[in-house]
């Protein structure tokens, strides 16, 4: 089974676990990784360039030291890294915030489920959308 | 607006077709074979009438797709419907290509129903936030 990186880009420890706890139900042998520091997420990026870059990134938007719009402009600005699909997480249900991430050139926005079952449910969805084992084979 | 929109081969677009239907509220799917025809229907609707997802299969038989792609990620107003783009096989370079192109996701292409039901139900989940 091929396995899928899925970064999860978070300042919360307790929606990072359940985040994790979602997709290790899934049938896809997911492994996900936080950056220590949010800020560090580009450097993150650029220390793995070439070697091991993330399938999918998901980003949550409410964030104390930086915005998470923030951090998808700077992605999306990189053509190192501008492939990467990134996928808003967050708890906000504003359709401003879904609008402007949209157009920041977020792949989809999807708000933080309220039930372990929605949860695993959005992470199966995720994990069988982004992660194409069969298509990393050249 | 409730509904996809949808271009490839005819089988595969049938498939669709069903795997949507047989989702619960049963999500229409209007379908086209050509990848021109989708764009003479999409350029011509209001932001009112958009469908919520549009799925372009990678091998159109008129156009080419990343053009197609390109061509609505352009477009001030389609630019923000999601396009899913599907693909039998395709290697990494190009579907970085089309990421970077704007498709919102490059999935494989179900092998039965089951797995086609799936990726409908899936593909609901994250673009027409069903969970």
């Amino acid at each position: 089974m091929t396995d899928c990186l899925i970064w999860v880009v978070d300042d919360d420890a307790d929606d990072i676990y359940l985040i994790e706890q979602g997709f290790r139900e899934c049938s896809f042998n997911v492994r996900t990784f936080t950056p220590p520091n949010v800020t560090d997420l580009i450097p993150a990026l650029e220390k793995t360039y070439l070697k091991d870059l993330p399938q999918v990134i998901l980003l949550d938007i409410n964030m104390p030291k930086v915005s998470g719009k923030e951090l998808l402009g700077w992605i999306r600005a990189d053509l190192r890294f501008r492939h990467i699909p990134v996928v808003m997480f967050t708890t906000s249900t504003s359709r401003n915030d879904r609008l402007e991430c949209m157009q920041l050139g977020a792949n989809c926005f999807l708000t933080k489920p309220n039930s372990y079952q929605s949860m695993v449910k959005v992470c199966s969805s995720l994990a069988t959308v982004f992660c194409t084992p069969e298509f990393s084979q050249s | 607006m409730h509904y996809v929109l949808a271009v490839g081969a005819d089988e595969d677009i049938t498939f669709l077709d069903q795997a949507f239907h047989a989702q619960p509220g049963s999500i229409p799917v209007t379908c086209m074979n050509k990848g021109l025809n989708l764009w003479n229907f999409i350029s011509g609707q209001l932001p009112a009438e958009f469908p919520f997802l549009i799925i372009i299969d990678q091998h159109l038989s008129d156009i080419d797709s990343l053009a197609l792609l390109l061509r609505i990620k352009a477009d001030k107003q389609l630019k923000l419907i999601p396009v899913a783009m599907m693909s039998g096989f395709a290697p990494e370079e190009l579907i970085h290509e089309y990421y970077r192109a704007g498709a919102n996701c490059f999935y494989r292409k179900p092998l039965d129903v089951t797995d086609w039901h799936h990726m409908a139900e899936c593909l609901l989940t994250l673009f027409y936030n069903r969970y």
